[in-house]
């Protein structure tokens, strides 16, 4: 496979699960904060945009329909709704004959739905319906490209993108409530179902552990469960398996380099309890983690797509 | 005169039709559509134009609309009605575009080495050197095989009598040919009787063609080359053909930032390392294939590409340089061409044209001026040009002093008339004027398959076929006997 088709899949997927994880923060959270007393609500307001690596300068303020109308339909906003849809889209252009008709063409309708939602809208009631459409077409387009494509090389990197960019948005989310989750700063119950709805994974939760919302627990859940597919863990296992199928790449030596990130993540994790992580400090382990998500992605950039010439000539 | 229902409106006279002659008889070539047409409801021939339509739209047969937001995609407009040729007319087109495409790559090969038929002063040394075509670096290059034009496109017209000229040669990257393999899958799916009836050549196989063509132009030494099709990119507006042909070949469609070369071979960037190429079908033109050799600016090109190329490392198709050869001016010369090459009278022959340095030819047309068309050879685009029917006395006289200052730079050409073939239109049947372009491949050797695009200027009256100004297409049926 050409290297900028890898490339372009892999950033497609990128896009789409930042996408996926704005709508899901939203609409997690608008609804708890119809509940929450005004300071929660600003608290609240500050953590999202901290989850989604502050795009917002909040230090002015920001009001509920504010947040809202940037993260959904501006442009300009880097991890907005319709930011990201475009970006996918321009991705999945460039390698529309690698993808299947019914991946393009769910995307394409995404984009023009997401397109047309405007300010008016949203002046006319909470985009509650909006983004379950949202994340509705977008769980349609994973359902597409899981059942109509060969799970081949192009596959893979579509794969390798969705999970990398879902360990680094759940580790950024965690690291937006350290504080509160090591009882260093004050958070009630209600925001922490709304965390554990950020990540789809309230019920889930629930049935591992009852409604005894505890925070170590939620960090258990998120960043060590090996069978949620929005836990860390669980992503890193995917990663581990989706690289050990790709190709030697440009370079034989750099793809060492590749699985010995992968493994060192996942085996970490692996093999990590909840207790040491917060005696070794919280925040310490997910700085890591965003870290690691970092060299994996620059590892298979070197390995795969911008390789030097000299030394990956073929013999 | 008047047809019979439902071609009533059906416009007969001025132009060569293609299904009735001018008693408004029915050619036999065209009985068993004739038939099925008498017999078909309209509402049913609506059915089917929908269905043909939305066909096209699904398969995502496209090209795309500069200047809009993003480049917006349109389907392009394909009649329901297939024109239809005779195998004897097909041979006597083939025979004729076999001839033509033989001399003008001896005559590429002559100015780019020796320059002989310059010497002889069979054609002006300063029409070619300074034709904006004509490329320098190319001079002493040996091409694999000698052949520089691989794939060629020429535009056919029929003039009132229904005799077949040339009206242009496009040896540089012509385009079209994705719509006449997707047009032929969707009409045999509409009119399959009919197909059958009437004993259609297949075109199916101008993918394996034009692979064996370009596999045939590798460098020497290469068994099995590795082939690859460079385009501009998704924005432009034939992408979707080249992804097309890409698929249909089996070929890796690649764009200049996938290609990078090193000592003088080039390599694509794939995942598991670079890879060598070696027939680079491009679908790029010479300006923007390599910044170093040519346009600066450009960012669609392969910096070093020009170089891998001289060297032999890689094959272009089509060889750089091979505007000079359809460029406007020279046009006229090609019968000369061919006979200076071949020693054979031009089997088509082109529109008329005057050169005007001629002497005769000058004072006929000068003599003629508002009945010509005149052209200044170095402009395109309709600069420089006299519409002898259209203009006034005063532009005609001014005319006539810039061509009696300049003769050199003009060539005429008598008011043109396209042939009409049934098309169908609003709900009902007219004609239509149109031309058609063969696709012409040179590898080994010479092949055309049978048919081509026959382009539709679908505005009533309107000469223009060109897709950007309301022309579609049709299926051509080249039959068999």
């Amino acid at each position: 496979m050409l290297s900028r088709v890898a490339d372009s899949l892999y950033w497609m997927a990128r896009y789409l699960e930042r996408a996926e994880n704005t709508t899901r923060m939203i609409d997690a959270n608008i609804q708890t904060m119809l509940e929450l007393k005004p300071q929660a609500v600003e608290r609240q307001l500050r953590r999202i945009n901290r989850s989604l690596e502050s795009p917002l300068d909040v230090s002015g303020g920001i009001t509920v329909p504010e947040l809202e109308a940037a993260l959904i339909f501006d442009a300009r906003t880097p991890a907005s709704i319709i930011s990201c849809v475009m970006q996918a889209r321009e991705n999945a252009r460039q390698v529309r004959e690698q993808i299947s008709s019914e991946m393009w063409s769910g995307l394409n309708g995404l984009y023009h739905f997401v397109k047309q939602y405007d300010r008016e809208d949203l002046e006319q009631e909470l985009p509650l319906d909006f983004l379950s459409e949202v994340r509705r077409k977008i769980s349609l387009f994973k359902g597409e490209m899981d059942s109509t494509m060969s799970h081949g090389e192009e596959w893979r990197f579509l794969q390798i993108g969705r999970h990398l960019e879902r360990a680094e948005a759940m580790a950024s989310m965690l690291r937006a409530h350290c504080g509160e989750l090591c009882g260093e700063a004050e958070i009630d119950d209600l925001e922490l179902l709304a965390l554990l709805r950020s990540a789809n994974a309230f019920e889930a939760y629930l049935k591992r552990y009852t409604a005894a919302i505890e925070a170590g627990k939620i960090i258990e859940f998120l960043l060590l469960n090996g069978e949620h597919p929005y836990s860390v863990h669980y992503a890193a296992r995917r990663l581990e398996e989706d690289v050990a199928s790709l190709p030697e790449g440009g370079l034989r030596r750099k793809r060492t380099q590749v699985e010995r990130v992968v493994g060192r993540f996942a085996a970490t994790l692996a093999f990590s309890s909840v207790d040491e992580i917060l005696t070794g400090g919280l925040d310490a382990t997910l700085q890591s983690i965003e870290w690691q998500c970092g060299q994996l992605h620059a590892a298979l950039h070197d390995t795969y797509i911008d390789y030097p010439i000299e030394g990956s000539l073929p013999a | 005169m008047t047809l019979k229902p439902p071609f009533q409106n059906y416009e007969l006279a001025g132009a060569f039709d293609e299904m009735f002659d001018a008693a408004g008889n029915v050619r036999p070539e065209y009985q068993h559509l004739h038939e099925l047409l008498l017999e078909l409801p309209a509402d049913e021939l609506r059915r089917l134009k929908h269905e043909s339509d939305s066909s096209f739209l699904n398969q995502g047969i496209t090209f795309t609309v500069y200047g809009r937001e993003e480049g917006t995609e349109r389907i392009f407009p394909h009649d329901l009605l297939p024109r239809i040729v005779t195998r004897q007319e097909w041979e006597h087109i083939e025979k004729g575009l076999k001839q033509r495409i033989t001399a003008l790559n001896l005559f590429l090969e002559d100015i780019y080495h020796d320059g002989r038929i310059l010497s002889e002063g069979v054609v002006p040394r300063e029409l070619v050197y300074t034709c904006k075509y004509f490329r320098r670096q190319m001079k002493e290059m040996q091409v694999p095989r000698g052949v520089y034009i691989c794939v060629t496109g020429t535009d056919l017209i029929r003039d009132v009598d229904g005799r077949w000229l040339v009206l242009e040669d496009n040896l540089r990257v012509p385009s079209g040919v994705s719509y006449m393999l997707t047009g032929r899958q969707v009409i045999k799916r509409i009119f399959p009787k009919v197909f059958r009836q009437s004993g259609v050549q297949p075109i199916e196989d101008y993918p394996q063609e034009l692979l064996a063509s370009l596999r045939a132009l590798a460098p020497d030494g290469k068994d099995d080359p590795t082939v690859v099709l460079l385009t501009p990119g998704v924005y432009n507006s034939a992408y979707f053909e080249h992804t097309y042909l890409a698929r249909q070949m089996g070929v890796e469609l690649v764009e200049g930032r996938d290609l990078t070369v090193h000592d003088n071979v080039v390599y694509m960037r794939t995942t598991a390392g670079l890879r060598r190429v070696d027939v680079i079908y491009r679908r790029v033109d010479d300006d923007f294939v390599d910044p170093i050799a040519f346009r600066r600016d450009s960012i669609l090109g392969v910096p070093g590409l020009f170089n891998a190329y001289r060297a032999g490392n890689v094959t272009l198709a089509n060889a750089i340089g091979t505007g000079i050869a359809d460029d406007k001016a020279l046009y006229a010369y090609v019968p000369r061409i061919i006979k200076y090459y071949l020693g054979e009278e031009p089997v088509l022959d082109n529109v008329d044209t005057h050169i005007l340095a001629d002497e005769p030819s000058r004072k006929y047309v000068l003599e003629n001026l508002s009945k010509m068309v005149v052209k200044a050879v170095g402009e395109s685009g309709g600069y420089g040009m006299l519409i002898g029917p259209h203009a006034s006395a005063k532009e005609i006289e001014e005319f006539r002093e810039k061509i009696l200052a300049d003769p050199r730079n003009y060539i005429a050409q008598p008011t043109l008339m396209l042939s009409r073939a049934p098309c169908f239109v609003d709900g009902a049947f007219d004609s239509r004027h149109v031309d058609l372009r063969p696709y012409i491949l040179y590898g080994e050797k010479i092949t055309i398959v049978p048919g081509g695009l026959t382009r539709v200027a679908l505005r009533k009256g309107s000469l223009v076929v060109n897709s950007s100004q309301g022309g579609g297409s049709k299926d051509t049926w080249v039959l068999e006997d």
